[in-house]
């Protein structure tokens, strides 16, 4: 496991089997993007957890300040 | 008719007389109880000036079209910020809604053969509402395998006191309704699918 913080607006690359996303401090509408922009998840959400079947490349930018757990 | 009446209306006539070109005036004169306009003091009030005039039309005006009931004895004036009837059931009871603490909502995607779970902070203090809806990429309903989890607790998300796991499968839509206080809720959902993501949408309101 890695863990790793991702400051609002920076992109996050990595391949990947589980992933978590765990905000920092609070906010209201939590945005979460993928590589080419589109929103994975809004809403006010503190954590966000993937897990795939085998090694996937996950990208993603934040909103806010979030902090990253992953294999 | 008393012999002051016949005097007041004599001298009225003569009076009038000498200011009028036609020299015919016509004073009918009726005799009647006293009349006095009160304010609800009890305190009398002049008609004469026009503030009160205006005043008292002012006040027949916002009673028009709220005379509910009217007879010599009682008048009733129905409120306007006021309801016509209390809606109740079969039983007499009224229903009262509870307004929520909280309202909120948003979605998380979820690629295919994979799956993903939210964890949601709530502040309920009586019972929480969850209601789920997953879509495919066209966001229409997803009827494909998954598998639907959400679990409310108290304290911190990875430590909950009082978890409580509720989980179905082969749902597409769901209502999930928690009778006790929490402090955050978690979402799963699993995507058997080897090529749609699904899109879960989300709406937690909380009382």
């Amino acid at each position: 496991m890695v863990t790793q913080t991702v400051a609002a607006g920076e992109t996050f690359t990595a391949t990947v089997i589980y992933i978590k996303i765990k905000v920092i401090g609070s906010a209201d509408v939590v945005e979460i993007k993928d590589a080419e922009g589109n929103v994975i998840a809004t809403g006010k959400i503190t954590e966000l957890e993937y897990e795939f079947a085998e090694p996937t490349e996950f990208s993603f930018i934040a909103n806010v300040d979030v902090e990253v757990t992953y294999e | 008719m008393s012999s002051e009446y016949h005097a007041i209306k004599r001298a009225v006539r003569e009076a009038l007389k000498q200011h009028s070109q036609e020299d015919v005036i016509n004073v009918n004169l009726v005799e009647t109880e006293s009349m006095k306009i009160a304010d609800s003091a009890g305190n009398i009030i002049n008609p004469a000036t026009r503030e009160n005039q205006e005043s008292m039309v002012a006040s027949l005006q916002s009673i028009d079209g709220k005379i509910t009931t009217c007879d010599t004895d009682d008048v009733v004036i129905k409120d306007s910020t006021k309801t016509n009837a209390l809606e109740v059931d079969s039983y007499g009871r009224a229903a009262v809604a509870k307004k929520p603490a909280t309202e909120q909502s948003g979605y998380f995607d979820v690629l295919q053969n994979s799956s993903a779970s939210a964890t949601i902070t709530v502040n309920a203090k009586e019972r929480v509402s969850v209601w789920i809806r997953c879509t495919d990429g066209a966001r229409a309903g997803y009827t494909g395998r998954l598998i639907f989890m959400t679990e409310v607790g108290v304290g911190l998300p990875s430590v909950w006191a009082n978890p409580a796991p509720i989980k179905r499968n082969f749902v597409s839509a769901l209502q999930v309704e928690f009778s006790f206080a929490t402090s955050g809720i978690r979402i799963f959902v699993k995507n058997y699918h080897s090529s749609i993501p699904v899109r879960v949408e989300w709406r937690v309101v909380a009382w």
